[in-house]
This record gives structure tokens, sequence and C-alpha cells, in this order.
């Protein structure tokens, strides 16, 4: 439906954005995940029409907005897309009604059917009754409402969010983040949100595409993000990880042999690509790694430090210089800085050893 | 359909401001530079020659130094004075205080030379005063002379520091006064120890303007220099100029004039450095701001100052032209018998000029402060929210002839438009239109000011959200912006009319006949020597200028829209 091809932004020879291709299905629900200047924010105002981009093209349900080679480049206004920015940017001179009534005034509605779709769309967005108050009348979590609602009401095919939760307190940005999926599913809108908060990616999201200066690393369900990431950062980024040096020791049709540092030797899922003798690094998450009796561990580390933290048990450890973190919710062992445990790896995955 | 770009509207809209700006500011300081190597023998240095052999220059230029460095020095240490008492000490009548205060500033400070020389003139009723009550026949104190100049310099640019450090001083965050109280430190001590220090960079821009102005002031010293022959750079100028059997005397002029260009860049220079070194101070507008002291008995000396401020620079000034005003005649003692409304009269009926001087004032200000609004919006927009190439060059044209004397503006413009325009074959000079340009160039930097910051403090998102909402780039500006800085567009409008409006130095050279404006009709009369028809005339301006300014500020008020 959006389909993103090969486009591309550089301010003063720097790659903003260096070639992104994505393609969005109707009604999904697409992130884009990245630290702050890795291109994710340039990427969706090049989809809003507010950065031209200097290569590649924008299509929306086959209609080009932008193409470098044959010169097309539909401004904003013509794209027919909601938008909610990250200061909101509602209008302060004007009421909650006009703030939300505007798209629709300019596509010049009847006045009857376009107070219909406003009482809707605030309906909708749980604001009845606010229509004659002016923002600065509204506390924060109400004006991304009315931010919302002015994104919604000309009913868009694509709606853009930009970091639309940042300015909002933690308790506040929870229940939003699930309001929006809400109204996304109920209307089959299609959205593409750019965050940086990968727990908040992981919630919301259908699919979540990570950027890093100015390049997509990885496109994927939050499932597949986060259990098999494709390369360190993406792993790093989404979730706590360890990341344990190896070489490759022998590999199989769909998995590969790796040894560790310490001689032991599993099987890990993995690529056809990988070739024995090639060093690589294995990541797992710190809920995959189990404490074990140490004839069965595939590490022993020294305990540093552990945190109680209620419903988990956090577990920082030393290993041969590396440092650990496993995390286990049953409590039944007595553990303390000191004890030298042994380690199990589950569910491991190969990663390159650069990036 | 072939619609324009929005580049190329960019681009032509930004060529034109140029255009006009080369026009106005940059081509009539060039020229200015350049008459000063004009002499009848081809380019030559002669007439800085002349300036050196000149004996009375090098004191013209010493008077000048002294009369603004001890005016800066008298007048910034009273206006941040002013400003800590009012916002740290709670006096009765705060809000009364507070006016009463800042209405030195929107006197025009020539008038309120006027005033003083009808109090401490060598027969002025505060010397009469003295005299009779002591018996003697010396007067008390005769305003007359540098003293003079720089007391009253001091009444009515001490308002600049005042304004400029209130602020800083009300935001400021109250904990870093209070940390400063539990750690031991008295009242005073948090005011010499952390709030001024803290407030170094806005002080130190204030006493830069205070120089700035006092420096470029004409009217103060024509008022009170020329009796006792004590000139300035801006009245030497003056004289020069009009001084039409001196051979070359423009060229001369402007010669002269380039002391006061390099000592206006350079303090505008520092300014701007002063400006840049603002950003860091740890002023925040979230935090609590401090409380006011009990100040006990010390309330009462602070309220016993303020009351001294208000009563010389302004209860005391209008006094004394309102009873100059309605007596008979000069010499004539005040009674109710005596007290007389003819002088208006006089004023507005028996001499054509006068009704005619109003009407082309507010005629002159009102259309220069339309045009200075309309082009700030147009380089608001360009140069902060397109940030168009050539964006620094405009604010440096802009800014220019802000950091240049009126005396100086006056004398490039006369120098530019004395001769015919090129191609058109017009001349400007004798007419209203060097005024209208000399206006335009000289107050254009506070309507740009105002504008530009309103366009600082609008989140580009606004426009954006309008954009995709389906406006277009013109619908959006519409929609959104405009409305948003409209205020400011207005509060930039009355910026340039109020001092255009009674502005003295640019069309004491640059009037003609016919054309005359208000200010420098008072000046006219002052100089006649027309005692009570200066103070009848004085007394209305003031009174105009008061209500117009109460007027503005009904207007003005910001409505509540942060969000």
């Amino acid at each position: 439906m959006l389909e993103l091809h090969n486009i591309a932004k550089t301010y003063n020879g720097v790659g903003a954005v260096r070639s992104v291709t994505l393609h969005v299905t109707r009604g999904e629900f697409v992130t884009l995940l990245g630290p702050s200047g890795c291109g994710k924010t340039t990427t969706l105002r090049m989809i809003a029409g507010f950065i031209k981009p200097d290569s590649g093209s924008i299509t929306l349900n086959g209609r080009t907005l932008s193409d470098v080679q044959t010169g097309v480049f539909v401004p904003p206004e013509q794209r027919g897309m909601g938008m909610v920015f990250q200061s909101y940017a509602v209008w302060p001179h004007m009421t909650v009604f006009n703030n939300v009534a505007y798209p629709l005034r300019l596509q010049r509605q009847p006045r009857e059917q376009m107070q219909r779709r406003v009482h809707n769309v605030l309906r909708l967005v749980a604001l009845e009754g606010y229509e004659k108050r002016y923002p600065h009348q509204l506390s924060g979590g109400q004006q991304q409402r009315v931010a919302l609602a002015r994104a919604l009401v000309a009913s868009p095919q694509v709606m853009l969010l930009d970091e639309p939760l940042s300015n909002l307190d933690a308790r506040l940005r929870d229940t939003m983040r699930y309001e929006i999926v809400d109204l996304q599913k109920r209307l089959g809108i299609t959205v593409v949100y750019v965050t940086h908060d990968q727990a908040e990616a992981m919630a919301i999201s259908d699919r979540i595409v990570v950027m890093r200066a100015g390049e997509v690393l990885q496109i994927d369900t939050p499932r597949v993000i986060y259990s098999r990431p494709e390369q360190r950062f993406v792993a790093d980024f989404v979730g706590a990880a360890n990341f344990i040096p190896c070489t490759i020791s022998a590999h199989d049709v769909d998995r590969v042999r790796v040894r560790l540092k310490t001689g032991q030797e599993l099987w890990v899922a993995a690529p056809h690509s990988a070739v024995v003798g090639d060093s690589a690094v294995l990541m797992t998450r710190p809920e995959q790694m189990t404490v074990v009796a140490l004839p069965d561990a595939h590490l022993t580390a020294t305990v540093t430090r552990i945190a109680y933290l209620g419903d988990r048990l956090e577990i920082e450890l030393a290993a041969d210089g590396l440092k650990l973190r496993a995390v286990t919710t049953t409590h039944d062992e007595a553990l303390v800085p000191g004890d030298h445990i042994g380690l199990r790896l589950n569910d491991a995955v190969l990663l390159p050893e650069s990036g | 359909m072939f619609r324009p770009t929005a580049q190329l509207i960019t681009l032509l809209t930004g060529g034109a401001l140029f255009l006009l700006l080369i026009a106005i500011v940059a081509y009539p300081s060039l020229t200015l530079v350049y008459s000063t190597f004009v002499t009848d023998d081809g380019l030559s240095l002669s007439n800085y020659g002349a300036l050196l052999t000149d004996a009375d220059a090098l004191p013209v230029l010493w008077n000048t130094l002294v009369v603004a460095l001890f005016t800066t020095l008298g007048a910034t240490p009273l206006g941040v004075l002013l400003a800590w008492l009012m916002e740290r000490v709670r006096l009765p009548f705060q809000r009364l205080w507070n006016s009463l205060l800042i209405v030195p500033y929107l006197i025009p400070p020539f008038i309120g030379a006027i005033a003083w020389v009808y109090l401490l003139g060598p027969v002025g009723y505060l010397n009469r005063l003295w005299m009779d009550f002591t018996g003697t026949r010396e007067p008390f104190a005769v305003i007359y002379g540098s003293a003079g100049i720089i007391f009253v310099m001091i009444l009515y640019s001490y308002p600049i520091a005042y304004f400029i450090t209130r602020g800083p001083m009300r935001q400021l965050s109250g904990a870093l006064e209070e940390a400063a109280r539990i750690s031991g430190a008295r009242p005073l001590q948090v005011l010499t120890q952390i709030t001024l220090p803290l407030l170094l960079p806005n002080i130190a821009a204030s006493a830069v303007l205070i120089f700035m102005a006092a420096m470029a002031n004409f009217g103060i010293p024509a008022v009170i220099g020329f009796p006792a022959r004590y000139f300035v750079l801006t009245n030497e100028i003056y004289q020069v100029i009009l001084n039409f059997d001196r051979p070359n005397n423009l060229q001369i002029a402007a010669a002269m004039s380039m002391q006061l260009v390099l000592i206006g860049l350079l303090a505008l220079l520092v300014l701007q450095r002063l400006q840049a070194q603002r950003d860091y101070t740890l002023v925040t507008g979230k935090s609590a701001p401090a409380l006011p002291l009990e100040a006990g008995r010390w309330k009462y000396v602070a309220m016993l100052l303020v009351v001294f401020i208000v009563l010389v620079a302004v209860v005391l000034p209008l006094l004394a032209i309102g009873a100059a005003a309605i007596t008979r005649a000069p010499g004539v003692p005040l009674t109710l018998e005596t007290a007389s409304l003819r002088h208006f009269e006089t004023l507005f009926f028996d001499i054509p000029k006068v009704p005619r001087a109003f009407v082309n004032s507010f005629l002159l200000a009102g259309g220069a402060a339309t045009l200075i609004a309309i082009l700030s919006l147009a380089i608001g927009y360009l140069t902060v929210r397109l940030k168009m190439r050539g964006s620094r060059l405009m604010d440096l044209l802009v800014t220019l002839p802000y950091a240049l004397p009126e005396t100086v503006v006056a004398l490039a413009m006369i120098l530019t438009f004395l001769r015919p325009l090129p191609v058109l074959g017009v001349t400007l000079y004798n007419t209203i239109w060097i005024l209208v340009i000399a206006y335009v160039a000289s107050f254009l930097a506070f309507g740009v000011r105002s504008v530009s910051a309103a366009f600082r403090n609008i989140d580009p998102a606004l426009e954006e959200a309008a954009r995709i909402s389906g406006a277009g780039r013109g619908a959006a500006f519409r929609d959104v912006t405009l409305p948003l800085i409209r205020e400011s567009v207005l509060s930039g409008w009355f910026l340039a009319f109020m001092p255009a409006l009674t502005e003295l130095t640019l069309s004491a050279l640059l009037v003609s006949v016919g054309n005359e404006t208000i200010g420098q009709v008072v000046f006219g009369f002052y100089q006649e020597g027309r005692f009570n028809v200066t103070a009848a005339l004085a007394f209305t301006v003031t009174v105009m200028v008061l209500v117009l300014s109460l007027l503005v500020n009904r207007f003005t008020r910001r409505r509540d829209w942060t969000v």
C-alpha cells in the first residue's frame, strides 16, 4: 500500500537517510525504531512530504507521491494523510472543535456533515463536551487526543505519528499507547509510527523497522526482532542482551556448532553462511540464561550482584572478563555475591562479530 | 496548470527585500563613507584633515564620551536598583509605582530637557523658589552644561536598564537565592554575590544600550548644551550640516560622523556578544520565583527613593510644563487669576503649521509603521521560518541603522537623496518622502525584532500540522501563523509608531516647509524663545503620548495562549 523505494536524504554531505526501502500493507501498524539521529523522523517527514528525498520514490496505493527520477513531488496538503506531532502542534488560537474541524473545512465539507464527523471523532478519543475549550485549558493528555482526533477526522489512508507520547508522563503514556492501537485496529487505518522507546515499539507494532545511522537494519515483527535479531545492535537496542564470543566449529543443515572460550560446545540455530573457524558472537537474553549444576553448564561465572525486584531476581555475573546478566523468576536459589555458578544458554542466537 | 513554485516566490520576495534594504540602508551608508573623501580637488583625506586641525574637534569628541559615560554610570545602577526594589521588596501601591517608573521612557527626551529648563533654568521654578526662600539672588543650580545634560539623560534612560533587568530578575529561579540564604548570606549579600553576578550579561547589555542612546541623543544636548555653548558630536554635526557657507560642509560633517559610526558599531558588536552570552545564564521559567524580602525599616528607605525618582523624572517636569503652558506670559506669576488657556488656542488656531505638524507626524509615523510591519512580516518569515540564504546579511542591514545615531542617518539620507535619483530623475530631498525613508530605515529594527521573536516562538510543527491537514503554504500561513503572530505585528507597529510620532533628530535635518513634524515644531518654538507656546505644545504632546501608550497597553495585551 505505502511503498518506499530506496529513498535517501543527505544534509551537508552527511547521509541522514541512506536508501530506505519499506512496504507497508493496508491496516498495518509499522514502527520506525532507533536512537536519535538514526533517520527515523527524517524518513517519516519524507513520507509526509515535509522533506524532499534526494533519491528514490514513494507511492501510496499506486499513486506516486514522490519520485526523484520523474521529478514528481506531491506537497503534504495533497497527500491525504493524518499526522500527530511530537509537540502535538494543536493550534493554540483555535478551540478543540476548530482544531479538529480544520481538515474538513479545507475540504469545504457541508456544515452538518462536518459537525457530525468532528463529534464522532471526538467521541472516539473521549473528548466529548470539550468542543469549546482552548488548548491551554486542556491537560497534556487531552491535547494529545485533540491532535489524534485532528489526524483521524478526515479518514486518512495513512496516519503518521512522530514520537507522540514522548511528552506525556509514564502512566499516561501506557494508556495512550493502547488507545492508539485500539483506534487503529477499529478503524483499520495504516499507521507509520516513530519512536526511540523499544518497549513502546514492541507493545504496539505489527512490524518494527530498526534503524541506525540512516540505514534499516531489520524489519520484522516484534517477536522476531526480539528473539532472532540479525545484528548485534538490534539485539542490544531491543531488550537486554548478553554477548559471548565464540568460534564456529562445525555446521549442519540448519544449525551450527559453536565453541566457547571455555571449550564448551553447543548447537545453535543459524544461517548456512557460517564458515568453520570464523569467530562470531552468541547472544542470549537474560531470561534465557539458567543457573544449572556445574557439570551441565556451558559457562561458569561468579555472582557479583543480586537485585530482588519482587517478580524476578536480577543477577549480575562475571565470567572470564565478560559481564553477564541473568534474570530468573524462581526465587528458591539461595544465591549470594561471590557464588560460583554454572550457566546454560537457551535459545542463543549466532550473530556476526561486528555491527 | 502552472503554479509558481514556493521557491520562486521566496526568491522573488527575498530579492525585492534585499533591493529595498540596499536602497535605503546599504547605499546611503556607502554614500556617507564615500562622501567623507569627496573634496573640490577629487578624492582626498582633506575632510579628515579639517577635522584634525579643527580646534573644536577633540573637545567635542571628549564631551560626547564624557556625557555618554557618566550617563551610563548613573542610569545603569539606578535602573537595576529600581528593578530589584520592585521585584524583591514589596512596596505599597507596587503597580502604580511600576507604571510611573516607566513614564520617562515614553516622554520624548528633548521635551524632558525643555521641562528641566523650566525647572532649573536661570529663572526656572525651582531656582526662583530657592531664591525666594533664601533671599539670595543666586540660582540654586543652572541646568545648562554638561552636568545638566548628564542629569537629564540619566532621568530619561534609566528605564532601559529597568526594562532589561526586571524580567530576568523575576524569572531567576528563587532556589538560587534561597540556596545562598540557607548558606548564610544576608539579603544584601545575596544581591551582590548571587543575583547581580547572574544578571551581569543583562546589566552589561543595558549599559551598552544606555551608552549608545546617550551618545546618539541630539535633543537633550541641543536644548541644554547650546545655551552654555557645550557641544557633543550630534549637535556639532547638526551645526556643520546647516552651515551652508562653509565649503564642503556636508562632506566634513560626514567625516565627523565617522566617529559616531565607529563607536556605534563597536557598541553593537559588544551588544551582540552579550546577547549571545545571555543564553548561558541560569534563567529558567519553570522554577518558583523568589519571594519578596521582609525589608522592615528599609522598606521606607526604598519607598523614599522610588517616590523621589518619580517626583524628579515625572511629576516635577510635567508640573513645570503644565504651569508654563497656562501662565499668561513669561515672568507673570501663576495664580488662579493669571492662569489661561490662550496659548493652547494660539497653538491650534493661530499658527497653521501646528495642526499641520500633527497631521504630518501621524501620517508619517503611521505610514512608516505600516510599511515596517509589512516588511517585518516578510523578513521574519524569510529569515526565521524559511532560514533563507542571506538571512544573516539581511539581519545586518536591518540592525545597522539601529547602531547609528539618527543624526548620522539623516546626514546619509541628505547625501544620498540631495541629487536626483538615477533613472527616475526625481529628487527626494525637500519632500516628505525622504522622511518616510529615514523613518523606515531607522525604526525597522523595532518591528523586525518584535515579529522575528514571534516567529521564533512558534513551533514550525503548527504550520506543518495545517499542511498535512490539507492546507497549502498560503492557507497554512493565513490560518495558523498569522493569527498567532498578529499581536506581535501590532506591537511591532506601535514600537515603530511611537518613537516616530514625536521624533526630533531626523526631522530637524530633513523637514521641509509644509512638511513639519511635531518634534521639529516644538524644537523650533523653543529655539525661537517662545516660552509659553513651547510649553503648551510640549504639554499637549506629552499628554498625547501618555494616553496613546495607555491605549496601546490595553490593546496589545497578549492573550494567554501558552500551551
